[in-house]
């Protein structure tokens, strides 16, 4: 039993090991350097490449939900998705992101900062509303 | 299915859409404060602030004096040790009366842009003026808000008149929307350039390969704002204006475009940039060009109650007198609240109509709660649908009174109120310059009248006003407002006298708005201008003056320089409403007139020649220096010096001047101020050190002609 048990530490802090909980493919080296990546494109305000970047680790493992490190990949992605002003995608990503870490509190504190600007971007909207009023009136 | 079903199915979708929306808004309001609330509870304190703000916008004051009192001293801990910060621009800071909190450090700037800035070399700053002519100056107007945005409206005007000869106009929008103002103005701009889609360093490098020399920020540290492009400094000279009035806090942003009853000379220190003061209201406009037919809606001819589209449930025909605030619900606070109430109570028969706004829904409630609470019944509180654009400035002018609103003035619709000729009461605010946009207003309308230094005061006069007392000493002169002429259809008529207060005042705002030069756009489009060429050559004359003792000082000692190079800007003032103010010529060519104020090395000689350019002009009167000490570890301090403000005889002012004048030429009088001073160092010395020891040998300029020219003396 206690070589068995050697034998899985010994495993684990190989450069093969599953470190992920959620997923089960990404090795500890890859998974290094996706975090190295994000943190490098958020950092320096890349978020359009960031966006294309995550997209391609999506695509590579069928999720972003990678392991249970904070702050999440998926709040990077939300981030940027903010930033791009694509809200209604930063918004869901930040649901997902409360759900799935919900001991995050910048996730939270992201997602009511992301609600509130939704509110005020309906604003506009109704602003413009008011304005197609004026095409209507004209003819 | 017969065309009437049809419409009917279409009209009744559209309305579950909307009630769905405002569901939906409804949802999304309280959802956010329960994400900061989350947050919170896992420990964040970060999220209070937050919290505080969602709050104001959904008039949810419960625990409004404890939130606020939290950021008062989180900004307090913030300002004695920047890493201690929990607020940032997101936060509700706007709540707490903390003198220099508009400075705290915004976390939503990316700080690496910073150390990817590299300095501008000399050469890119090139004179406006030399002796072959002049030449246009490149400047940009950026913004996420170029489309349907009360921003876009404001500038509308300035697009269009600004001068091509002097200015070539760039609009950078930083969102691809396509709308009735991307179609109608876009036209009109000379370059309409798309930032979307790029990372903020690309867009920062397509910035720099346009040459703009001149970038304006009209964002602030509002939703998907070019602060994040700036801070790559694409250009020479950076400023920031309109979009959100109050400091961003930024290193690099040069200038704070304002006004000086917006932001009095001597709060400069709440702002990190240097303050670059317009002569008249900083609220361009283009109400005259968009929105005259107004102006003949008077007298008789103002709209019924009825226009104001108020709902269903509301009686506002029956009401004595109609006030209203037209602000948002953001902007409005439990104090504010309680005097409104007050008057009501104050003045039975009166009806206050509220603008609906998004998230209508849940601060309609709670103000309707609050209102109970204090006594006033809920339909006195009238509710008031959007009016259709074209048509919102004539409703508005069935309003007898517009209150206005404390921690953040109304602005847009402070402009809307008064084009719309009705008399408005704003408390004249202390610190924000969004609490003091209403003074503004009303200065730039020529008149003090309405605005108030207190609570109690607003109170009062509102409910002498509503009462139909007699006007006072400090109101507007009367008599000359007792009978008007107008003429209606070609026709010319003796329009009705009205002795109550509130009809002769409107008529004093009503014959104000179409005189003053609030709303005189190419007045303003054209001080603009000047302005912005004198930032621009002052930068000239820096980098210059600069390059000249890099030259010509010892190794090491050039390090400091283009430490204190980008520094070296200067804030730029005008005597307030000084509409007739010649263009000084010291060469023949119009050049802009300014006064200067420095905090940095070469001071000295520099004011001496803001001095004699303003002595060949116009004879303002310099301000002189109001230091603000910012030290190496963040902390900032204080210290007000002499400030003379245009309130000298002609004769006392020539007096000083010279005396000031010979006092900074002199190199002794010069050391000796600064001592005095304890002025900051340039870099490469500590807060504290003998700075007079150490500073540089001060070079001198002459004129020669042009502007100033270098003169490198010993």
């Amino acid at each position: 039993m206690r070589l068995l048990w050697s034998l899985v530490v010994l495993l684990c802090s190989s450069t093969t090991c599953i470190t992920s909980r959620r997923h089960p493919t990404i090795t500890k080296r890859a998974l290094k350097e996706v975090r190295r990546n994000v943190a490098a494109l958020s950092t320096h305000g890349r978020d359009q490449d960031l966006l294309l970047y995550l997209r391609s680790v999506e695509a590579s493992y069928g999720t972003l939900l990678l392991d249970d490190e904070l702050p999440s990949i998926l709040l990077y992605k939300a981030v940027a998705l903010y930033n791009a002003q694509n809200m209604s995608e930063a918004e869901d990503t930040l649901k997902l992101a409360t759900e799935h870490y919900p001991s995050d509190s910048r996730a939270w504190i992201n997602l009511g900062t992301a609600l509130h600007a939704s509110v005020a971007i309906c604003r506009l909207h109704s602003f413009q509303r008011s304005l197609y009023q004026l095409h209507c009136w004209i003819g | 299915m017969s065309f009437a079903q049809l419409s009917e199915v279409i009209i009744s979708t559209a309305l579950l859409d909307r009630i769905g929306e405002i569901q939906v808004q409804t949802f999304k309001l309280e959802a956010a404060i329960a994400s900061f609330q989350r947050a919170y509870q896992l420990g964040d304190r970060s999220a209070l602030p937050r919290s505080l703000r969602t709050r104001g916008w959904s008039v949810s004051w419960a625990d409004f004096e404890l939130y606020s009192s939290y950021i008062e001293k989180s900004l307090n801990r913030c300002l004695r040790n920047i890493s201690e910060c929990e607020v940032d621009s997101s936060g509700g800071i706007e709540y707490a009366d903390v003198e220099g909190s508009a400075q705290v450090v915004m976390s939503s700037i990316n700080p690496n842009a910073a150390t990817a800035l590299h300095p501008i070399p000399p050469e890119d700053v090139a004179p406006l003026w030399t002796s072959s002519g002049s030449r246009r100056l490149k400047v940009g107007l950026m913004s996420s808000d170029f489309g349907v945005h009360p921003v876009s409206s404001l500038v509308r005007g300035l697009i269009q008149l600004i001068d091509a000869s002097r200015v070539e106009l760039y609009c950078l929008s930083l969102t691809s929307k396509m709308s009735w103002w991307g179609q109608n103005i876009t036209n009109a701009v000379e370059h309409f350039v798309e930032l979307t889609g790029l990372n903020f360093e690309d867009a920062a490098m397509e910035v720099t390969s346009l040459g703009i020399e001149v970038l304006i920020d009209l964002n602030g540290h509002t939703l998907h704002g070019g602060l994040n492009i700036m801070a790559y400094h694409p250009s020479p000279l950076q400023m920031t204006f309109l979009g959100l009035p109050t400091s961003t806090g930024a290193a690099f942003i040069d200038y704070f475009l304002s006004d000086p009853v917006a932001v009095p000379p001597e709060h400069c220190h709440h702002y990190s940039e240097r303050l670059l003061l317009l002569p008249h209201c900083y609220m361009v406009n283009d109400y005259a060009l968009l929105q005259g037919d107004v102006l003949k809606f008077t007298g008789k001819y103002r709209a019924p109650r009825a226009a104001l589209n108020t709902s269903s449930t509301a009686d506002t025909s029956s009401a004595t007198k109609l006030i209203a605030t037209l602000s948002n619900s953001m902007k409005m606070d439990p104090e504010i609240f309680a005097v409104w109430t007050n008057i009501l109570r104050r003045t039975p028969g009166t009806r206050m109509a509220i603008m609906e706004y998004q998230g209508h829904e849940v601060y309609m409630r709670h103000l309707h709660a609050h209102s109970d609470y204090r006594g006033v019944r809920q339909e006195r509180l009238v509710r008031t649908h959007q009016t259709a654009w074209i048509d919102h400035l004539y409703a508005k002018t069935s309003i007898d009174l517009v209150l206005d609103t404390r921690v953040k003035n109304g602005h847009t619709t402070g402009l809307d109120g008064v084009w719309a000729g009705v008399p408005t009461i704003t408390l004249a605010g202390d610190s924000s310059s969004e609490a003091r946009a209403g003074e503004s207003i009303a200065r730039g309308l020529g008149s003090s009248f309405g605005l108030t230094y207190s609570l109690k005061e607003y109170e009062d006069l509102a409910v002498s006003y509503l009462r139909g007392s007699r006007l006072s000493k400090r109101d507007p002169p009367v008599s000359s407002l007792l009978k008007r002429r107008v003429v209606v259809e070609g026709k010319e008529e003796e329009d009705e006298v009205d002795l109550d207060p509130l009809s002769i005042l409107r008529r004093f705002v009503e014959q104000r708005r179409s005189q003053a030069p609030l709303f005189h756009t190419q007045l303003w489009t054209s001080s603009f201008t000047r302005y912005l060429q004198a930032a621009w050559e002052l930068l000239h004359i820096s980098r210059a003056s600069a390059a000249a003792f890099n030259a010509t000082t010892s190794e090491g000692r050039g390090t400091d320089s283009q430490k204190y190079n980008r520094k070296h800007l200067f804030h730029l003032f005008s005597n307030f409403m000084d509409d007739a103010a010649p263009p000084h010529s010291i060469t023949g060519e119009q050049n802009p007139a300014f006064l200067v104020r420095q905090e940095y090395p070469l001071e000295g000689s520099l004011i001496a020649a803001a001095n004699r350019a303003r002595d060949a002009s116009l004879g303002l009167d310099p301000l002189i220096c109001a230091q603000f000490n910012r030290g190496a570890t963040g902390n900032s301090s204080v210290k007000l010096n002499n400030t003379t403000l245009g309130k000298k005889s002609p004769k006392q002012r020539a007096t000083t001047t010279i005396t000031e004048q010979q006092q900074q030429q002199s190199p002794k009088g010069v050391r000796a101020r600064r001592q005095q001073e304890s002025c900051p160092c340039p870099g490469g010395l500590k807060d504290g050190d003998d700075c007079s020891c150490t500073y540089p040998p001060i070079p001198d300029y002459v004129f020669d002609g042009r502007l100033i020219s270098l003169n490198i003396g010993e």
